[in-house]
């Protein structure tokens, strides 16, 4: 074989291939997601691809010749054909990018939405004056997703806003703004004399510098946006016409959306906390009624001149500590009943205000010595009870620390030292007794101190 | 540079007779190809124009030697094809028929035309050599230069259709020239009638 055939052989080879690359990419094309034609400047089409023939119900081959604007509606077309003399006049390369939807003129219910890019193509005749490749994307579920944010955005319980550069607002995002501010046209209207202009009155000094620097964020610099936002207002009183009974307390969040570091827009998303704030109030005015109820049931259950609770308290406290005996949940519960030796000498001599001082006095010397479970009630005019969980023996032991220390007490009136002691009765409360039953039983022991030349106590075993 | 024949009127005709041995070359072997005699060529619309995509597939074929070179380009769709061939086949309908089956009739096609024009400069001594033919997407046809010229190098073009029963394959040829001389025979070249070709529809060309 000579050279030139081998030659020619590996020319044949070669185009072969070419021809297989090229079927390949024009299979790549033809497999195109998107709408993919090219167009000649009388928007004839001169290929397209599997995607441009299903998009417009067209076979794939009979694509060749068809009329580009014969498949849409004419008000589309136009945007269309503008696009295409747009590009006419630019040069080769050149590319439009636009958003269109479409829909065949047989269904013009289905109208699907596309992004667009058009081209300007070069080519070595002019057979087919300018050549532009068109691709279309279908957009449709990317404004679906869009459709639902939209509808969340719309239906939250949130004012949002943007405003241009101008201070005015340029779009509203949720329908809750007409609740929020009132049922009427946002755009185009400046967001300072919607805001903060009804509510001039009552805004401090620094509040206004705050809604003066909204204003000089505006077409800035991103990072002045960052140091100056913590002055804006956050926090407004909204009432229009004067009328403060139908104002609103709205919290306002400001966020920059910047373009190449400048502040094109602010999204503001006001949020209504009225109901919040009403609540609050009404939690103040329940706390405070609270406070009150208590220092009223203190009053009620402390006994003012000795501090010691009172027989009010001892129902509710003491049937608690009887009733946890009775299911076992203590082991065993007594009771302490003292009562001041020759009180009422004390009052006949030296008046009621030392006979209250020797009271007082009893009483401080009881609550040295209880514990917190303990507890200390004063029962009458000069007799005092203390519950203790524990036996009688512990009791005593109690009974007899506080007897040695009102023994020990000194008291003086009219330049006289008033000695006073004290008798008491210990009993251990036996499962299913009363509490009458328990105190009888303390009483007569305190009765038998008493008879035994008091400053004593008698506890229940010593008794018997 | 052209070599050869200074004489305009030698010039022109050499160009018509090439353009009609291609359109004759184009015409028959698609008669026989087609295996149908009723195909003819018939001149496009008066508004076509040559570098305009014809159809959506196209076939070209390279024929080239010392004193010229043809380029020919048979544009067609797979639609008008397969209905075309798909009996040779023993099918029933065309869709029963590949794209590869319907592209591989052109290409043979353009295999035939320029194999009977190889040997027709060859029997006016007129050694040419023909390239494979491949086969692409019609719209390439955008970037052909039909420009015609008559200095340093002689360009022409043509275009034409053959049809039948409503089957169109579009033609367009460029025709480069290097040496008119080398082409005088062509002047005095009578074509073949049907009558004279000795074949019988099977063309021998390799």
């Amino acid at each position: 074989m000579s050279n030139i055939s081998h030659d020619v052989q590996a020319s044949h080879k070669v185009l072969t291939l070419l021809e297989d690359a090229n079927t390949h990419s024009e299979r790549i094309i033809d497999s195109l997601p998107g709408v993919f034609l090219i167009i000649n400047s009388e928007f004839e089409i001169l290929r397209g691809n599997f995607e441009a023939s299903k998009v417009f119900n067209i076979d794939y081959e009979s694509l060749l010749r068809t009329s580009f604007s014969s498949l849409f509606k004419k008000e589309v077309w136009e945007i269309f054909e503008y696009q295409f003399k747009e590009l006419e006049k630019k040069s080769n390369n050149s590319k439009v990018k636009f958003e269109l939807s479409i829909c065949d003129n047989s269904h013009e219910s289905s109208e699907r939405p596309f992004y667009w890019q058009l081209s300007k193509m070069q080519n070595s005749n002019n057979a087919e004056g300018e050549i532009f490749s068109l691709m279309g994307e279908d957009i449709s579920e990317l404004r679906n997703a869009e459709n639902r944010l939209t509808s969340i955005f719309t239906n939250i319980p949130l004012g949002i806003l943007t405003i241009n550069v101008k201070g005015k607002i340029e779009d509203t995002y949720s329908n809750y703004l007409h609740c929020l501010l009132g049922d009427q046209e946002f755009t185009g209207k400046s967001f300072r004399s919607l805001m903060f202009d009804p509510i001039d009155a009552d805004l401090s000094r620094d509040e206004k510098q705050g809604i003066d620097n909204i204003e000089t964020c505006l077409n800035n610099e991103e990072r002045l946006f960052e140091a100056l936002s913590l002055t804006f207002p956050k926090k407004i009183f909204l009432y229009t016409n004067g009328d403060k009974s139908e104002g609103k307390h709205l919290q306002i969040s400001y966020k920059a959306v910047a373009y190449e570091g400048v502040v094109k827009q602010l999204l503001i998303i006001l949020e209504d906390r009225t109901t919040i704030i009403d609540a609050e109030k009404e939690q103040e005015r329940a706390n405070l009624l609270e406070k009150q109820s208590q220092a009223i049931y203190e009053s009620a259950i402390r006994d003012p001149l000795t501090g010691l609770f009172t027989r009010l308290y001892m129902e509710d406290r003491v049937e608690d500590m009887l009733s946890n005996h009775n299911r076992n949940n203590i082991q065993s519960a007594s009771l302490v009943l003292f009562d001041v030796d020759f009180f009422k000498p004390v009052n006949d001599n030296f008046g009621h205000d030392v006979g209250d001082r020797v009271l007082k006095d009893i009483a401080a010397i009881i609550l040295q010595q209880v514990r917190n479970t303990d507890i200390p009630i004063r029962f009458g005019g000069e007799e005092f009870m203390v519950f203790l969980p524990g036996d009688a023996k512990s009791a005593y032991l109690f009974a007899e620390r506080v007897r040695k220390n009102v023994e020990r007490l000194e008291i003086f009136a009219d330049n006289k030292k008033i000695s006073v002691t004290i008798s008491g009765g210990i009993v251990s409360h036996l499962t299913g007794e009363t509490l009458n039953q328990l105190i009888k039983r303390a009483d007569q022991l305190l009765y038998k101190a008493k008879k035994e030349g008091r400053n004593r106590n008698i506890q229940e075993d010593n008794a018997n | 540079m052209v070599v050869g024949l200074s004489n305009e009127k030698d010039i022109d005709d050499i160009k018509e007779k090439l353009k009609d041995i291609i359109r004759q070359a184009a015409e028959s072997r698609t008669r026989v190809h087609a295996r149908d005699d009723n195909f003819t060529l018939v001149e496009m619309p008066e508004n076509s124009r040559i570098g305009q995509i014809q159809g959506n597939w196209m076939s070209l074929i390279l024929i080239t030697g010392e004193p010229l070179k043809i380029t020919i380009k048979l544009h067609f769709s797979h639609k008008d094809i397969k209905h075309l061939i798909h009996p040779f086949y023993g099918a029933e309908t065309a869709a029963e028929i590949s794209d590869k089956q319907s592209m591989d009739f052109v290409k043979e096609l353009s295999n035939l035309t320029a194999g009977y024009l190889e040997q027709a400069f060859a029997e006016m001594s007129v050694p040419l050599g023909i390239s494979l033919p491949l086969a692409t997407r019609g719209y390439y046809e955008i970037f052909s230069n039909y420009s015609p010229s008559d200095h340093p190098i002689v360009k022409l073009s043509d275009l034409w259709c053959i049809e039948h029963d409503s089957v169109k394959i579009i033609g367009s040829v460029l025709i480069e020239i290097t040496s008119t001389d080398a082409l005088k025979n062509l002047l005095s070249y009578e074509y073949a009638t049907t009558e004279d070709e000795d074949d019988d529809g099977e063309f021998d060309f390799l």
